[in-house]
């Protein structure tokens, strides 16, 4: 019930419910206008020592064998070479596959000699040199911007709004226990932020057709890292209301406003100034954006760092929750 | 095992000499009281007399310097099983505002172990026509309302309603006693809080008059107007205070406390002052005897 009383908070209070769902929404819609319709596919390019006719008019052809470096640095997400009758298919970005396609393409190629042998398919997992489109980046940003405003948002809410406003004090009167409370507060804001998350990932999709959809074994890197961000957004939100008690709430505007600059929603970090590009070290939503586009295969940071940021993160999260749950649970 | 009150009812709370100093002033300097079942005790006192520093120190919510308390007949802290059976309405309440009436009751069922029934809570609490109301659109008086209706969600046994009638209108304020009679009359210990003097007067079994930070008296409303000494009470124009030397001027108006009323009128009378109302005694006086001020 208490989880169930916080997550309908999200979604009934209007300041929230514009703040998490709706204005990362406008954003998107903006941004994706401003730069422009691009056809977002996902890029295939293939290569093929026999003529094939009706290959998906999308792809793009290679005229000669490309070598590995050349597959890794032409930023497409899949490559086929078909050679001497044997397929290798590299996998460049973890969008989702093509693998109906591939299995057409294969067919064709069997054909073209009439063999009725079984082509061999090697598939070639390249995780890296992938980049992101314009709006890919951004589309990322956005998401990592309607994360921040998730957590940050009830952080200040949970601890400066109900804490200071006797809510809290109230419960202390109850049986409630603390791991409750803050299992229960932040997983309503993972929900949300999931939720929040999806929306953009669908319109962006509907809207754009920038494919972000997340494929089957990552969607667990995927909810570890909104749990992160949803965490670590929250622990600012401590922090706010720690600091500036009743007035947290505007300062975490301000904040937002201020963050969104650095977490590519505009434009990416390197455009900025040397010594802004400094500050962004600061800033949560940079490292949320950077874990979201290792997620979706672009090597922003090593496995290792990835795993380390996200438990810091996490860890930073509970124990300022659970600092403030106890502050705000104890006798004065 | 439970000592025995003085209506002969079991102690639910026995309070002993608590304190609690902060830097800049005695908030609660050694208090004492006692509530038994199916009693209602007031602390009846002027701003910052210490009432709400009381309460929440035997809340739990506050730490005292010194002191013990008893709950059920026995010293100890606050503990779950004491949460259990101890309700609580807050001088200033709040709630998740989003929620609906019947979300916000449904909520704070959930923190209990037991609990009264919705729909009776409701329907005592005159609620019913709310309950898909969210807590944002209630005006502050059925805010009110539900907060004291939420000190009663787990049917408890000992409850602490801190100034329960502040910004009700004068209809809701005696539907409110009445359920708070109620709840009395179903053996509930009941602490009330107020710096009303009527309603300490209707509803009290046991009154505490409280002053910076002290009980100067106590008994019920009665006693403590028998024992004041007062017999009528003359009230006139404060320029004309001078004619006694025992009034008291509180505001615009001079407070005369006398057995000898006949005399006082003809006194009044003499000086061509005419415009004084006599009448009985009441707790207001009392207080205004033993402090020289009045409450509010
Ligand atoms: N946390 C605190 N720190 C310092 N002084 C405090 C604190 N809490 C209360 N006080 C002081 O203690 C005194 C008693 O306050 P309390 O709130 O108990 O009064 P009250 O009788 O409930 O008054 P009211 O009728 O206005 O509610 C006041 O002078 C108040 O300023
Ligand atoms: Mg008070």
């Amino acid at each position: 019930m208490l989880f169930y009383s916080f997550l309908t908070v999200n979604f009934r209070n209007t300041l929230l419910f514009f703040m998490n769902i709706i204005l990362p929404i406008v954003f998107l819609l903006m941004f994706g206008a401003v730069f422009g319709k691009q056809q977002s596919q996902i890029g295939v390019a293939f290569y093929s020592d026999r003529e094939l006719s009706e290959v998906n008019s999308n792809w793009k052809r290679l005229d000669t064998l490309p070598t590995l470096e050349e597959i890794k640095s032409m930023g497409n997400d899949v490559v086929i070479v078909a050679n001497d009758g044997k397929m290798d298919v590299y996998l460049l970005s973890t969008f989702s596959s093509v693998d109906s396609e591939i299995t057409i393409f294969r067919l064709k190629y069997a054909s073209a000699r009439n063999e009725k042998s079984i082509i061999n398919v090697v598939e070639h997992e390249i995780k890296f040199s992938r980049q992101l489109s314009d709006l890919e980046y951004i589309m990322i940003g956005v998401i990592a911007i309607s994360l921040l405003s998730v957590g940050m948002n009830a952080g200040v809410m949970l601890f400066s709004e109900y804490a200071q406003y006797g809510l809290f004090k109230r419960f202390m009167l109850t049986n409630v226990n603390r791991l409750y409370l803050l299992i229960s507060a932040t997983g309503a804001q993972i929900i949300t932020g999931i939720i929040s998350s999806l929306l953009v990932i669908v319109i962006s999709w509907l809207v754009f057709k920038v494919n972000l959809f997340i494929s089957p074994q990552l969607i667990v890197a995927y909810l570890f890292v909104v749990f992160a961000s949803i965490m670590i957004s929250l622990g600012l939100g401590v922090i706010l209301s720690l600091i500036f008690k009743k007035s947290a709430s505007s300062i975490a505007q301000i904040l937002y406003t201020i963050f969104m600059f650095f977490s590519g929603v505009y434009f990416p970090i390197t455009f900025l100034p040397k010594p802004l590009q400094i500050v962004s070290y600061f800033t949560p939503p940079r490292y949320m954006h950077m874990l979201f586009q290792k997620v979706y295969g672009i090597d922003t940071v090593t496995n290792q760092g990835f795993w380390i940021i996200c438990t810091t993160f996490i860890i930073l999260g509970i124990v300022l929750g659970s600092y403030a749950i106890g502050k705000f649970l104890k006798p004065a | 095992m439970n000592k025995n009150g003085q209506n002969g009812n079991v102690t639910v709370l026995q309070v002993n000499n608590i304190k609690k100093y902060y830097p800049s002033i005695k908030a609660v300097d050694d208090i004492s009281f006692e509530v038994s079942a199916g009693e209602i005790a007031s602390i009846l006192g002027p701003n910052g007399a210490g009432k709400t520093t009381t309460i929440e120190i035997i809340e739990g919510l506050r730490t005292k310097d010194d002191g013990e308390i008893s709950y059920f007949g026995k010293f100890r802290e606050v503990n779950s099983e004491v949460k259990n059976r101890v309700g609580v309405c807050f001088q200033e309440n709040s709630f998740f505002e989003d929620l609906t009436v019947s979300e916000t009751i449904k909520l704070y069922k959930s923190l209990y172990t037991k609990s009264l029934d919705t729909k009776e809570l409701i329907e005592i609490f005159e609620l019913g026509e709310k309950v898909k109301t969210r807590i944002r659109h209630l005006s502050g008086g059925q805010k009110q309302r539900l907060a004291v209706a939420l000190a009663f969600v787990n049917d408890p046994d000992l409850v602490f309603l801190d100034e329960p009638t502040v910004g009700l209108d004068p209809h809701a304020r005696r539907n409110l006693w009445e359920i708070i009679l109620k709840f009395k009359s179903r053996g509930k210990g009941i602490v009330l809080t107020t710096h009303y003097m009527d309603e300490a007067q209707q509803l009290s079994d046991r009154v505490y008059i409280m002053d910076h930070g002290n009980i100067i008296t106590r008994g019920s409303p009665q006693e403590l107007i028998n024992s004041s000494g007062l017999e009528s009470v003359i009230e006139f124009p404060e320029e004309y205070s001078a004619l006694f030397e025992d009034a008291i001027v509180a505001g615009e108006y001079a407070y005369l406390h006398t057995r000898d009323t006949v005399s006082a009128i003809r006194e009044l009378l003499k000086n061509n002052v005419t415009n004084f109302v006599v009448r009985h005694p009441t707790l207001e006086d009392v207080f205004l005897k033993l402090t020289g001020k009045k409450i509010d």
